[in-house]
């Protein structure tokens, strides 16, 4: 009987509230969740990115410009200074530029002269290199002499120190006494002449000089990244004609801006994306020249060994995508740099300056933070949950305990919880104590009195009997309990239980206390049972 | 109980996490480190630099999660200046790299000031004991600790212009074998002198110089060690022995008669204009030295270099000096100092040292390439000049005891000082000599101009 009761009740309450609890925690998440969605805090991480790689570009765009005009700045002047002395070095001789080819033994002390003037220039540029170029040679009866041409080139190896020594200077190209005079050792890939075969730095130069109608300011070159013949540096040249006062090209002059220089001056920083990396180059169409770039950063798209390199540009948003031969792909942004006035004679040149990183490193980086923010709103989910656990098991613990207490009927140990409903059920428990006590526990003391009809009822009801079940009635009546009963009658005690149900629901009852509240009552009144 | 496992689970996953981080040293493929590096592999050697940086940026560093950055080629006296200027920040001074070649020299000076990363805690001795010892040795400063890591070894040799030497030798009978006594070198530069004197009679005493040495610091104390004393003694240099006597009047005689240069740069600055025929330098310098010279009149002659063993002093023993550069790590973060000593390993492993040592001309580091390289391998080396330099330098190795040069800081300081002076007193005779050339004959010119001078060195 008390099984049933049990049964029946169904979930507990600490069950119950802890799925509240759940669906709580649960909601709030989804709610976190739906408004980082609708404020775009999610995106954030991509959007950052894409505003600070924006940034960066506009800054380095703005740096390149000033600093390479700078240099052309700076290359003008050169240029207007030498030709100037040399022209006057020649007159003295009574000779003109055009002379130049024709005195190859006037060379060395033109050149040699040029010297002191050449070093301060490259130490007020703050380039890695000087040079000029005569259109002549010291040698016209050699092979090869066309394309071979006096002159001298100094290289600074640390341009970023500032030093009063030539401690870091190396005589490149020029006569070997230019540096035994001067104290200066020849770089390790020195040659006497400059060999001007494929040099455009020289040869379009020369060329452009003879355009009458444009200033020196409009006939600056800028050679993309090569190395000179012979040597393994990578390097850009600024060129000047040397143009004399009568508008006769003998030569051109100019510094040089090495990649190690422009790597220096220009790190990325790579705070955020390791790989990221500026890229100078020139553009032609939808391509970025690879092999005649300047790259800075600490990872470089190019590969040693392979020649020609050319990236493919794909404009897109966020990030345009730039593809190498290869199939590898690069994101970034790239803006469009002007270093030639409009009206130069090199304006067609086309100069682009872009950013880029592997696009492994950006996809990888969005799936991390996605999987980041996955990870912590289970990690929350799990906390939310086993903090609901514990909430409802602290939550009803009073309860449980009132709930035992009523069980135990003992009123005795009960500390006030100080929840308000409960101290008051305790209250009204305690002092009703002696009133429910007695009622329960003896049925025989019962004083109830029940209307006659309810008597008559139930002794009708008692005709209803079979036999088998009024031999148990009546041994109920005489006060046995249903295990003697089923000894005097011989019966098993399932089929006494079975008598039991019929025997109630013909009379009207539900337990045989209630049985016996009325067969007792009856015998008080007088009436005879038994039958 | 389900409550607690979960608990236990949660923790037990976090305790792993930690633990695989530890092991990585903190690093990790997906937020790689940056190395900047410094090396002194220009010109010549800088293409294979470049190729081996790329290479293990696109493997070793890419799995580990490391990137390489070179930020400085310079010559190694260059370097020296900067890392000095740097440690000792100078205003304008470049910031420190993480990894940079560097000479002894300069590296004990940096290990003084504290800035350099124990190398031991790097390597296991298992792994250390694959180096040639006395490598080890020279790269072990402040008493016993390693920080400097042997990467690029060398030692001296003789380069010799055998195409100008044949046409000489053939006027005048001189041979190789004298060139392996320094005294027979002294005779043959004589001999060079006055048959280039000769050709240019209309000019007297205008002969051409026939050697040049790249360290005379080097020489003397390789030359007193020959002659079985020590040069420098309880970090002073010692002027009172007979064998120092003998070798600075070997070279001060030679310099001031204009058969030896008087020359602050390197032979192969001169050896490229056809101003010398042969030097003593570095094995690392092999590669300096043009195929071809230049002549004042821009005309270019093919030159075939040969490369002889370091000569010894007539009854001195066999000894040459250990040279060559290695690598040192400044202190830093963990990760970067564990990164590092990646780089370090895959850089000297035997194949990568072999193919370094290939295109380079400097000696390997491992016991395995030194074994390699002295069976077939060394056919296989494309540039003649390097394959007969390793020849030589193997054949050097076995028959030769080198000499390491004592590692302390103010030694940088008396290698310049005594340079100097050395070169300045020469330089004074010299001129006083060639005064005095016209008026009376040689040697007693000589005798005036070197009355003294000795005795004034010394003091």
């Amino acid at each position: 009987m008390e099984n049933e009761s049990k049964r029946s009740i169904g979930i507990t309450m600490r069950f119950k509230l802890f799925l509240f609890l759940v669906m709580l925690v649960i909601s709030m998440i989804v709610g976190v969740f739906v408004i980082f969605t609708i404020t775009g805090t999610l995106d954030t991480g991509v959007r950052e990115t894409q505003k600070d790689v924006e940034k960066g570009l506009a800054q380095i765009s703005k740096d390149i410009t000033e600093e390479y005009g700078q240099y052309s700045a700076y290359a003008i002047e050169f240029s207007k200074e030498l030709s100037r002395s040399i022209e006057k070095k020649l007159e003295i001789h009574g000779l003109s530029t055009i002379d130049l080819k024709n005195h190859p033994e006037l060379l060395e002390e033109i050149v040699g002269g040029e010297y002191e003037r050449s070093v301060f220039a490259l130490q007020t540029s703050k380039s890695s290199g000087v040079f000029m170029i005569l259109d002549a040679t010291i040698n016209p009866s050699l092979d090869n002499s066309k394309n071979s041409k006096a002159g001298l080139y100094i290289k600074n190896m640390e341009p970023n120190i500032l030093s009063s020594s030539s401690a870091y200077l190396l005589i490149l190209r020029g006569f070997s006494s230019i540096g035994r005079h001067n104290s200066i050792t020849l770089h390790s890939q020195w040659r006497m002449e400059f060999d001007v075969t494929n040099a455009p730095y020289f040869n379009r130069l020369i060329q452009a000089g003879t355009h009458h109608d444009l200033a020196l300011s409009r006939l600056y070159y800028w050679n993309p990244s090569t190395t000179l013949p012979g040597t393994s540096e990578e390097i850009m040249l600024c060129s000047v004609p040397l143009i004399d006062s009568k508008g006769h090209v003998f030569g051109v002059c100019g510094f040089e801006v090495s990649e190690m220089l422009f790597k220096l001056a220009h790190m990325p920083d790579n705070g955020t994306y390791q790989r990221i990396f500026y890229l100078l180059s020139p553009r032609s169409e939808d391509t970025l020249n690879v092999s005649e770039a300047f790259f800075a950063g600490g990872y470089s798209a190019r590969y040693i060994a392979q020649k020609d390199q050319s990236l493919m540009v794909q404009d897109n948003h966020p990030f345009s995508s730039y593809q190498r031969e290869d199939g590898t792909l690069y994101s970034g942004l790239h803006k469009q740099l002007s270093l030639y006035p409009e009206d130069s004679a090199f304006a067609d040149e086309k100069w682009v300056i872009a950013v880029m990183i592997p696009n492994e490193d950006i996809s990888s980086a969005v799936i991390n933070s996605k999987l980041q923010l996955t990870l912590l709103f289970t990690l929350l989910l799990a906390i939310g949950i086993i903090i609901s656990c514990y909430l409802s098991k602290r939550y009803l613990k009073p309860f449980v305990k009132i709930i035992e207490m009523i069980k135990s009927n003992d009123f005795s140990e009960v500390s006030k919880t100080k929840i308000a409903e409960i101290d008051d059920l305790i209250g009204f428990l305690s002092s009703h104590k002696e009133a429910i006590k007695p009622k329960i526990e003896n049925p025989e003391n019962l004083e109830i009195k029940l209307p006659s009809a309810v008597y008559e009822e139930f002794v009708k009801n008692t005709d209803l009997l079979s036999p088998a079940e009024r031999a148990v009635f009546n041994l109920y009546v005489e006060g046995y309990t249903a295990k003697e009963i089923t000894k005097i009658l011989s019966l098993s005690i399932n089929t006494i239980k079975t008598h039991n149900k019929r025997i109630y629901s013909k009379l009207n009852v539900a337990s045989r206390e209630e049985l016996l509240v009325y067969v007792n009552m009856l015998k008080e009144v007088g009436k005879e049972l038994r039958r | 109980m389900k409550k607690r496992f979960v608990i236990f689970l949660i923790l037990a996953l976090v305790l792993a996490t930690l633990f695989g981080c530890q092991r990585n040293h903190g690093l990790d493929a997906k937020n790689p480190v940056t190395l900047s590096l410094w090396h002194n592999y220009g010109g010549q050697m800088k293409a294979t630099m470049d190729k081996m940086v790329d290479e293990f940026n696109e493997t070793v560093g890419a799995e580990k999660g490391i990137i390489l950055s070179v930020t400085s080629i310079s010559s190694s006296s260059t370097l020296h200046e900067k890392l000095i200027m740097a440690a000792n920040r100078d205003p304008g001074s470049p910031m420190m790299p993480d990894i940079t070649t560097a000479n002894p020299k300069t590296a004990i000076i940096l290990a003084k000031k504290g800035l350099l990363a124990n190398l031991d805690e790097q390597f296991s001795k298992k792994e250390l004991a694959l180096y040639v010892p006395r490598f080890l040795e020279e790269g072990r400063l402040e008493g016993t600790q390693l920080y400097l890591f042997p990467t690029a070894k060398s030692t001296e040799v003789l380069f010799l212009n055998k195409t100008v030497f044949d046409r000489f030798s053939k006027n005048t009978g001189a041979r190789y074998e004298d060139l392996q006594t320094f005294e027979g070198l002294a005779k043959t530069a004589k001999l060079y002198y006055d048959w280039t004197d000769v050709q240019t009679p209309e000019t007297l005493n205008d002969g051409k110089t026939f050697y040049h040495m790249d360290s005379l610091f080097n020489f003397t104390q390789v030359g007193c060690k020959q002659l079985g004393t020590d040069f420098i003694v309880n970090n002073r240099s010692d002027y009172s022995t007979e064998a120092f006597q003998r070798v600075w009047s070997y070279f001060y005689g030679s310099a001031v008669r204009g058969y030896f240069t008087i020359y602050d740069g390197y032979a192969s600055d001169l050896a490229k204009t056809g101003d010398i025929v042969c030097s003593t330098g570095s094995t690392a310098g092999v590669l300096f030295f043009d195929p071809f010279l230049t002549y004042a009149d821009n005309t270019t002659e093919p030159v075939e270099l040969m490369i002889l063993p370091y000569p010894i002093f007539e009854g001195g023993k066999e000894i040459a000096i250990q040279r060559g550069s290695g690598m040192f790590v400044t202190k830093s973060t963990d990760a970067k100092e564990y990164a590092a000593g990646i780089f370090l390993k895959w850089f000297t492993s035997p194949k990568n040292n072999l193919r370094f040592v290939a295109s380079t001309g400097y000696l390997p580091v491992t016991k395995d390439a030194f074994g390699e390289v002295m069976s077939e391998e060394i056919e296989t080396i494309k540039n003649k000049n390097i394959k007969t330099l390793l020849t030589t330098a193997i054949k050097m190795q076995s028959n030769y005891d080198f000499y390491i040069p004592p590692r302390y800081e103010g030694i940088d300081v008396l290698n310049k000082n005594y340079e100097t002076k050395l070169k300045q007193t020469a330089k004074e005779s010299r001129k006083t000599y060639q005064t005095l050339l016209g008026k009376t004959s040689n040697d007693d010119a000589f005798n005036e101009a070197s009355k003294g001078v000795f005795e004034a060195f010394t003091k």
